[in-house]
């Protein structure tokens, strides 16, 4: 949606006297609603500049979009990045996640195999957070520990109507907390050397984790919750419908 | 000019586009409005649609519609507050140069291709329908070009 969304921004910016340029995800989405200046670009959603850690093809988009302010106009001026796209080398051979969680047990509870997870992947967790300087896995303020408990006790018969955090709404709350144990894991995994595509780290986030089935089994449960935000969040936010679909095609 | 070899690993190609994504509406916002790009002097701040926020600001919910300003000065944390779960985060987890590539500019600045950085940045959440984004839209314009900003390089996730 977010292609729409600069799309509309560009037309309210340069009606305004800002001269605009649009990186452009969804090509439909530009062609529709014509800003002044677009450069659509052949990455994936989420990644607008292409892949991290590549610092040159990323001016190469941007080269590419600044030279779009030379056209004389009028507008709509739409380009495509001329680009030589080479599949990753990643993508090569099937990828594995090399921390191994262990098998689910009878005597351990979704929210014991998550703890699990957590303690397994915190060596890599802290190494990410050394290299990077910053995390992504703390916005909510509740300890991970806690906040894996606590999420896991909306499958239960005490489901929690308050949030933990005061002045904050119990949906925030849920909405952060969700959005910090994925941002763990998925730091956690991709300070790895041997860190899969974004497939494949996703997949491995949705099909092979606790913490994924966590999620899977409160966008089914929380349906029903009393507190409308809730469920909103559990119908469109917890899932991706990429994954959804995925699941609907694979038998389980 | 060569052209550029990226590696990238899942494509958005178009025929790579999801029926959900083409069928989504746009609203028709009238003519294409066009202000002459300066030749020179070009200032350039990004305004992202990616829900980000720097720490301790207030995080993105359903239907916002407005933005928030992130500080090219101030070493706070850059967080991804969007509602929607449906575009991949490990780039952005990974290099935050990917959503918002300031650093990049900031080497256009160094060598000469840009004027400048604009010292603020913006960031709205892009889940909203892109026409309740207009009152703040037009208000952000006149804050830009208080600041001397003259280009906006609109990036989505």
């Amino acid at each position: 949606m977010c292609t729409r969304a600069v799309s509309g921004l560009a037309h309210f910016l340069e009606s305004e006297g800002i001269a605009t340029i649009v990186l452009g995800l969804v090509p439909h989405h530009v062609r529709a609603m014509q800003p002044p200046r677009a450069l659509l670009v052949p990455f994936e959603l989420g990644r607008p500049l292409g892949a991290p850690h590549d610092p040159t093809a990323q001016r190469e988009v941007l080269t590419a979009a600044f030279a779009l302010l030379d056209h004389s106009g009028p507008g709509p001026v739409i380009k495509t990045f001329d680009t030589e796209v080479t599949p990753s080398a990643i993508n090569a051979e099937p990828w594995a996640c090399p921390v191994s969680f262990p098998a689910p047990t009878k005597d351990y509870t979704l929210a014991d195999r998550i703890s699990e997870e957590v303690r397994l992947l915190q060596p890599w967790f802290e190494l990410g957070y050394r290299q990077r300087g910053h995390t992504a896995a703390d916005v909510s303020g509740i300890d991970i520990e806690v906040l894996l408990q606590w999420l896991a006790r909306f499958l239960g018969d005490s489901v929690p109507t308050e949030s933990p955090v005061p002045g904050r709404s119990l949906a925030e709350s849920f909405k952060l907390g969700v959005e910090d144990l994925k941002a763990f894991y998925l730091e956690s995994i991709t300070t790895q050397p041997s860190t899969g595509s974004s497939v494949d780290v996703n997949s491995w986030f949705w099909e092979e984790t606790a913490a994924g089935e966590l999620l899977w089994q409160l966008r089914g449960k929380l349906r029903e919750h009393l507190d409308d935000a809730i469920r909103l969040h559990a119908q469109f936010t917890l899932v991706p419908t990429t994954e959804v679909a995925r699941r609907k095609m694979v038998p389980q | 000019m060569n052209r550029p070899t990226i590696t990238y690993n899942a494509p958005m190609r178009e025929e790579d586009v999801s029926e959900h994504l083409i069928n989504t509406p746009c609203p028709d916002l009238g003519p294409t409005p066009w202000a002459p790009p300066p030749t020179v002097g070009r200032r350039v701040a990004i305004v992202s649609t990616a829900g980000l926020m720097q720490r301790g600001d207030r995080p993105f919910g359903f239907g916002a519609a407005d933005y928030r300003i992130i500080d090219r000065d101030d070493p706070a944390d850059l967080l991804m507050t969007h509602i929607s779960t449906n575009f991949d985060r490990t780039g952005f987890l990974q290099d935050h140069e990917v959503v918002f590539p300031l650093q990049r500019l900031q080497e256009f600045a160094e060598s000469g291709e840009i004027e400048g950085v604009a010292r603020y940045h913006y960031s709205f959440m892009g889940a909203t329908e892109p026409a309740q984004f207009e009152p703040a839209a037009r208000q952000l314009a006149g804050a830009m070009q208080g600041e001397g900003t003259n280009i906006a390089l609109l990036v989505p996730v």
